[in-house]
Order: C-alpha cells, then sequence, then structure tokens
C-alpha cells in the first residue's frame, strides 16, 4: 500500500507559538486517518498543513516537510491553488456560500475556468449524490443554499469538495454542530468514500474516532504521541498518555 | 438610614428641567431640518417647471432654466466617481486581504483619515494650482473631477473596508480550501457580499460631489455653456445656486435651483438607503 | 505572475491616499510659504491690514484669524451642547419610533450643501438679527448659529458613539446606589465618555474652521478687526475664496499663504481629535 501522505519531522509555527513539534507519520492510501486529541493539541495544524492553508495565518513558519504522493507540497514548482483542489477541506462550521446550491458545488470548478454546462450539471448531480444530499435538493437546486439545515448544509460542503474530484478530503470536526442523527449520516458517509478517497478527519469524540478510523494518531501539544491502525491504538495503546485519554481520565 | 430618604423632589425637578431641554434640542434638530427643506422647496418648487430643467440659462441666469448646470452636475460628478471608486475599492482590498497590520498599513490609514479632514477650500485651491495650472488643464470638467475623486476617495475607502470587514471570515476558508487564489477568493467569495455597502457608500459619494461648491468654482470654472468636452469648463447647479444667491441674479431662479439640489440630495439619500435596504435583504434571506 | 501583477497594482492605489496628500501639502507650501517670508511670520500673523492691491501692499491677516476664531467659537457654542443633548436623547432617552425619524434626519442634515445653508443665514436669519439684535444682519452670530447647525451631525455622531461605549456595569452602578436617571448620565456617563466626547467637540470645531461658501454668504465679509459678534467680518475661508478669481501675481501668493496658514491650523485639530477617537475605540475594543 503507498503512502499517500507523508510528515516527515514537521514542525510548525504561529508567530512564536509552536503549533506543531517535530511530526512524523505516513497515512496510507484510501484509508480513514483519524487525528485526535485534546484541544489545542495541533490537530487543525497538521490538516492545515497537507493543503497548505496553514500559511494562510500571519507569520507562519514551518520545518521539516509534507509530502503527497511522495512529493514535497512545499515544492516551488506546486501550484498551490491546485494543490488544495487536490484535498479540500471541510469545516467545523457548515458554511454555504451566499448562492444557490448549484453554484455552490459548482465554486471550485468555476475558479479552475470550467464553464461548460454540460460538465457542471453532471459534475454536480454526481457531487450531491455522493454526499447523499442530491434527492433532497435535485428539485430546487436553484435556491439559496442559506435556506438549507444545518445537517445538510455540511453535506453541501462535503459535496462542494467531491466536485473538485479531488485525491485526499480534509475534514475537520465536521459533525460539531449537527445533531446525532445527521452525524451518523455523515460518518456513513464517509466511511463509504474510503473507497475512492484518502481521508484525514479530525473527530468530535473519541467515540466518533473509533467508529471511522482505519490509522489513528493521538496528538498533545503539538506533538505526536501514537500512531497506528485503530485496533491497536484504541484497544492497546502503547504509550501511557494515550491510554489515558481514550479511558477519559483527561481531555 | 436618612438616605434612602432622600431623592428629593429637588433631584426629580432637576431631571425634568434637563431631560425637557433635552426634548427640546431634539426637537430643535428637527425643525431645522424641516425649516431648511420646508422654505427652499416651498418658495423653489413653484418656480421650477419642466422647461426650467431642460432649458438652458438666458441673461446669466436671469431667466431660462438649468439645464447646462445640471450636465454639469452629473458629469463631474459621474466622472469623480468613475475615477475614486475604483481606487478606493482597490485601497480598500489592498489593506483588508492583502496585507497584515504593519507601518504601511497604519500610515495609508493615517493618510486616509487626514485627507477627510482637509476642508473643500483647500481641496479647490490645490485643484487651481495643481490640476488647473501646473498641469495646465485649465478650467474644466477634468480638473473638476479629479478635485472632487480625491476629495470624496476617503470616504469611499472608509464605506468599502467597513463592508470588507463584514464578510464572514469563513468564506474566506471555503473559498481557499477549494483552490482559489487570492485575487479569486476577493472578487468570488468577498466583494459580492460586501457590495450593497460599497455601492450604497458610493451612492452617497456621489451625494457629498454634488454638494460641493468650493472645490468645483475653482476647477472647473464658472460657465454657462454646454459642456462639449472634458477640457471645457462648466457650471454646477450648486454653483449657480451660489452665484444666483450672492450677485443678487435672481431670487426665484435662485429658490428654484436651490429646489432641485434639494430634491436631488433627498433623491440620493432616500435612493441610497432604500438600495442598502433591498440588497443586504436579498443576500440574507432568499 | 498575475496574482503578484494585482497585488503591486492594489498597493499602487493605497498609496495614492499618501501621494495625495503629499501633492497637497507640497503644492500649497510651494505656492504659499515663500510671501510668508518674504512678509514675515509675524507681521503675516499679526498685521491688522489687509491691503493686497494697495501701493505698498500689505498683507495681514490678524482681521481674518480672528473672525475665524470668532466665528468657530459661536459656532460651537451652538453646536456643541445642542449636539451633546441630542446624543444623549438618541443613547439615553428616545423612543424608537422617535429615534428612527432623528437618525435620518441627522443623515440628512449631513447632506445638505452648505450653499443652501448660507443661502438660509443670508436670506431668513440676517434680516431676522438685523430687526432684533441690530448691526447690519450679516454678521458673525448669523453665521455662528447656522454653523452650529452644521456642525451638529460630526459632534453628534461621535459623541453618540463615546456614551454608547460606557459599559452597562457603570451606568449599573451608578442606579444601584440611588441615582435618579439624570445624575446617572450627568454625573457617570458624560464624564466617562468625556474624551469620545471632545473628539466630537475638536472634529466639529475643524468643520467650522474650514467652512467656506456659508461663511461667504452670512458674514458679511468686513475687512476690519471684529470686535463683536453682531459685526461683520471675514474669515481665512472666505477671504481666500473671495479674491482668488482677480488675484494676481503678489495678492495671489498671499491668497495662497492663507491657505498654508489654514491647512497647518487644521490638521494640527484633526490629529487631535483622530488620536482621541483611536484611543477610545482602542480601549472600547480591549474591554468589550
Amino acid at each position: 500500500m503507498t503512502n499517500k501522505i507523508e510528515f516527515k519531522n514537521y514542525s510548525l509555527f504561529y508567530s512564536d507559538a509552536q503549533v506543531l513539534d517535530d511530526v512524523s507519520l505516513a497515512v496510507p492510501a484510501n484509508q480513514v486517518l483519524v487525528v485526535f486529541g485534546p484541544a489545542g493539541g495541533g490537530k487543525s495544524g497538521l490538516l492545515r498543513s497537507i493543503n497548505r492553508m496553514a500559511e494562510l495565518e500571519p507569520n507562519e513558519r514551518h520545518t521539516g516537510d509534507v509530502c503527497i504522493d511522495g512529493r514535497s507540497v512545499f515544492d516551488p514548482q506546486v501550484d498551490v491553488a491546485a494543490l488544495r483542489r487536490r484535498a479540500p477541506m471541510v469545516f467545523t462550521q457548515p458554511i454555504p456560500l451566499p448562492m444557490s446550491i448549484y453554484e455552490n458545488v459548482v465554486y471550485g470548478l468555476r475558479l479552475n475556468g470550467v464553464r461548460d454546462r454540460r460538465v457542471l450539471d453532471e459534475t454536480v448531480e454526481r457531487a450531491l449524490r455522493d454526499a447523499t444530499l442530491w434527492d433532497e435538493v435535485k428539485d430546487r437546486l436553484d435556491s439559496s443554499a442559506l435556506a438549507l439545515s444545518g445537517g445538510q448544509q455540511q453535506r453541501l460542503g462535503i459535496a462542494r469538495a467531491l466536485a473538485l474530484d479531488p485525491e485526499v478530503l480534509l475534514l475537520d470536526t465536521p459533525t460539531a454542530a449537527l445533531d446525532p442523527i445527521t452525524t451518523a449520516r455523515i460518518e456513513e458517509l464517509v466511511v463509504t468514500l474510503r473507497e475512492r478517497y484518502t481521508i484525514v478527519v479530525v473527530p468530535h469524540s473519541i467515540q466518533q474516532a473509533m467508529r471511522i478510523a482505519d490509522v489513528a494518531a493521538f496528538m498533545l501539544q503539538g506533538k505526536l504521541i501514537e500512531f497506528g491502525p485503530s485496533n491497536q491504538i484504541f484497544l492497546s495503546p502503547r504509550d501511557d498518555r494515550t491510554e489515558r485519554y481514550i479511558t477519559g481520565r483527561f481531555g | 438610614m436618612a438616605y434612602s430618604q432622600q431623592t428629593a423632589r429637588g433631584d426629580y425637578a432637576v431631571q425634568r428641567v434637563a431631560f425637557g431641554c433635552i426634548w427640546v434640542a431634539a426637537i430643535v434638530t428637527i425643525a431645522v431640518l424641516v425649516l431648511i427643506i420646508g422654505v427652499i422647496l416651498g418658495r423653489g418648487l413653484p418656480s421650477v417647471s419642466w422647461e426650467f430643467l431642460v432649458g438652458s440659462p438666458q441673461d446669466m441666469g436671469r431667466a431660462g432654466g438649468i439645464f447646462s448646470t445640471i450636465v454639469g452636475t452629473v458629469v463631474v460628478g459621474v466622472l469623480a466617481l468613475l475615477i475614486a471608486a475604483p481606487l478606493g475599492v482597490g485601497t480598500a482590498i489592498y489593506l483588508t486581504e492583502y496585507t497584515v497590520e504593519s507601518r504601511l498599513t497604519r500610515a495609508v490609514r493615517f493618510g486616509t483619515e487626514s485627507l477627510a479632514g482637509v476642508p473643500s477650500i483647500i481641496f479647490g485651491l490645490f485643484g487651481f494650482i495643481f490640476f488647473v495650472t501646473y498641469l495646465g488643464l485649465g478650467w474644466s470638467v477634468l480638473a473638476g473631477s479629479l478635485t472632487l475623486a480625491l476629495m470624496v476617495l476617503p470616504t469611499i475607502i472608509r464605506v468599502a473596508e467597513e463592508s470588507i470587514r463584514t464578510v464572514p471570515r469563513g468564506y474566506r476558508d471555503v473559498s481557499y480550501s477549494l483552490g482559489a487564489t487570492r485575487w479569486q477568493m476577493v472578487t468570488t467569495a468577498v466583494l459580492p457580499s460586501a457590495l450593497p455597502g460599497i455601492v450604497t457608500g458610493i451612492i452617497l459619494a456621489f451625494g457629498r460631489a454634488v454638494s460641493e461648491t468650493a472645490v468645483v468654482i475653482f476647477t472647473a470654472g464658472t460657465a454657462l455653456n454646454l459642456p462639449t468636452s472634458l477640457l471645457a469648463p462648466t457650471r454646477t447647479m450648486a454653483v449657480h445656486f451660489y452665484i444666483l444667491a450672492v450677485e443678487g441674479i435672481s431670487l426665484p431662479n435662485a429658490y428654484a435651483t436651490g429646489a432641485v439640489l434639494i430634491l436631488t440630495i433627498l433623491l440620493i439619500n432616500v435612493g441610497a438607503n432604500a438600495l442598502l435596504h433591498r440588497l443586504t435583504r436579498q443576500r440574507t434571506r432568499r | 505572475m498575475r496574482e503578484r501583477v494585482i497585488r503591486w497594482v492594489l498597493l499602487l492605489m493605497a498609496l495614492g491616499v499618501l501621494v495625495t496628500l503629499g501633492l497637497i501639502a507640497f503644492f500649497i507650501f510651494q505656492s504659499g510659504a515663500g510671501l510668508i517670508v518674504r512678509v514675515g511670520l509675524g507681521d503675516f500673523l499679526g498685521g491688522t491690514v489687509w491691503a493686497p492691491t494697495a501701493d505698498p501692499p500689505q498683507f495681514g491677516i490678524l482681521p481674518m484669524i480672528i473672525g475665524s476664531i470668532w466665528l468657530t467659537a459661536g459656532a460651537l457654542v451652538i453646536g456643541v451642547p445642542l449636539g451633546i443633548a441630542v446624543a444623549v436623547f438618541q443613547v439615553e432617552l428616545a423612543p424608537a419610533w422617535l429615534s428612527a425619524i432623528l437618525r435620518p434626519t441627522i443623515q440628512l442634515l449631513a447632506g445638505i450643501p452648505s450653499v443652501i445653508y448660507g443661502f438660509i443665514g443670508l436670506t431668513l436669519l440676517a434680516p431676522l438679527v438685523r430687526s432684533t439684535l441690530g448691526g447690519p444682519g450679516l454678521s458673525i452670530l448669523t453665521g455662528a448659529i447656522v454653523l452650529g447647525v452644521m456642525i451638529l451631525p460630526s459632534v453628534i455622531a461621535v459623541s453618540e458613539d463615546a456614551l454608547r461605549a460606557v459599559p452597562a456595569s457603570i451606568r449599573d452602578g451608578a442606579y444601584a446606589l440611588g441615582a435618579t436617571h439624570w445624575q446617572m448620565i450627568s454625573g457617570v456617563l458624560l464624564p466617562t465618555a468625556r474624551s469620545g466626547i471632545v473628539a466630537g467637540v475638536i472634529l466639529g470645531m475643524g468643520r467650522a474652521l474650514g467652512e467656506t461658501m456659508a461663511v461667504i454668504m452670512m458674514v458679511g465679509n468686513a475687512l476690519t478687526l471684529p470686535l463683536s459678534p453682531l459685526e461683520s467680518a471675514t474669515t481665512l475661508t472666505s477671504n481666500i475664496a473671495l479674491e482668488l478669481a482677480y488675484a494676481s501675481g503678489a495678492h495671489r501668493e498671499a491668497l495662497f499663504a492663507t491657505g498654508v496658514v489654514l491647512f497647518c491650523m487644521i490638521m494640527l485639530l484633526n490629529a487631535v481629535a483622530t488620536m482621541l477617537v483611536r484611543q477610545r475605540a482602542f480601549s472600547r475594543r480591549t474591554t468589550s
């Protein structure tokens, strides 16, 4: 199994604050990596480093490397915008853009210059189907996305990302703002999407992590404490701190 | 113990007097506006007719209409905004999206606020020295528009910056995460949402440009002919009104011109607010 | 690549404000400073005779300085209490419907052209002043009253902001000690908002000092040193505007020099006001 994403001794700083400290891990392709740990551990920073969203923070510095398919994302020849289209992100708060559902889904494609109406139509249907939203909205694609429920908006966010036909999906606590039923649907969705994409998720809770992970990484104050297949991490963690966090002794 | 018995009637009496004065102040403010608009419109509207609006001034304004001044006002104002709007919005975009707070941004903000405080006579003087004389444009539409543009620039920058800052931060994140370049992010995710505020600001700036006299009289001149080119001098409504009033040429015509001027300002203000209302409702409801 | 070009273009646009300010300062100074040097700053500012076309020409602008000061002071006397009162009204006393009427009213007052204000002063107020108080009517008093109204929107806006910035805890504190509404306002609210209100006053001062067209129409334009508010006078601004069109040579230079003096005075005032406003806003943001 090839490694889709690799972190090599990667450290991240926002001004003087160190967000990540010498992280090294490798994510195999078509697997769900769950990055969990207490608040402030650097989980979001890890995600944002994969698609170079971290550098949008003021005074960002990093050392070490992050690679996708063996090639550094910081390579000067890399087109950052194209990189982000390969690894789009879905955020905690569903953020529909103030446009129609249709326009939201094709937003990324339009940025890329795609104008052919047929291609756009097909993409919209494919992405919304994959995000399990198609049946609910197929009759009102031109209505405002702001009118959707929270769960629908979040699935719209996923559809937006899928529309780009990416290779990697980055999900930052995607279900934190949603009710349990919708959360379950999205978790199902993530598990089915694994067949086609490599997914990195920051979970909302330990239970969610256990439900969807193939591999897991425990982060504490910017350091990678433990990393491995989910069975091993959750059922027989090697590090004491991992075990204490999982059993709820701190968090 | 004695204190709780207080709140003497004296205290409440003082309060009644004070509040009475304050209420009077508020009423006076409204009354003044009503007075000004009432007097001008009341004495001026009867003289305003279709012929007045489309007829050219005759006999130095003693007779005839104000058509050339209306044209002058519109041309100078629109041109000024055409120059100032892109500059102002571009500056606001740069300050909000393209840099972090630094010595440069502080300097630009200082410059903007300083420019906003420069009185119109100084702008008129500057326009006269720089555009009319030094650059040799003479008294012209172009000189007037350029000077006016510089005068309303700070207003546009302020309004644009405010509007851009109200756009939710999440839009930027979403846009970037789907592969937008910075400029794409600005034009597709930020500006459309900031547009209602920006457009309103531009319309209100136009209102200021229409009202301006000291600037225009020393840069665009006072010629009553219809301006035929950018380098031709022209007279705006406000300048015409001023000349009619101060030189005692024609009191009825002065009132009439004033009425048209006030109506224009009213229209611009009401229009701008209505537009803002409608555009923001559209954005958030739909 | 395209992104870099865009960034540079936007940067140049942003610098435009600074360039403009620099150009204004440069050209105004360049046109007027020479005369100030020749005549001597003391004689220019302190000279009581303005006779630029006489032989030899005299360039004393003291009458204009005094006129400007009289007029600005008068405008403040009228406009500041009125403005603060309206601001207090908007923040503390106004029922919602009246507040909703007042807001666009103030906005419209701000939008009315200065020449209209001057016209009202000329045709309505000046005759009234002449018939009730004597004098020529076209006087500092007339100008001060109208100018006071003209600076209302500025004073109200800044004062309102300052009053609204006072945290509820401070108001509650006053009430909890048994203060009446007015006692809270006068004893606690206004003093707390003092620096913001002062900023508004200084802003109004700058506006009054810089007003030109309305002043020309109302203040009489006499070249003598004004000794009472019922006299006619000339201000720095009206002097420039009235004579520029037909001045030439040294006369014109003297008008530019007057502009230099005016520019310096107003820039100073605005800098002080801005500093006060920024201080207010900064402390508000850090406390809320």
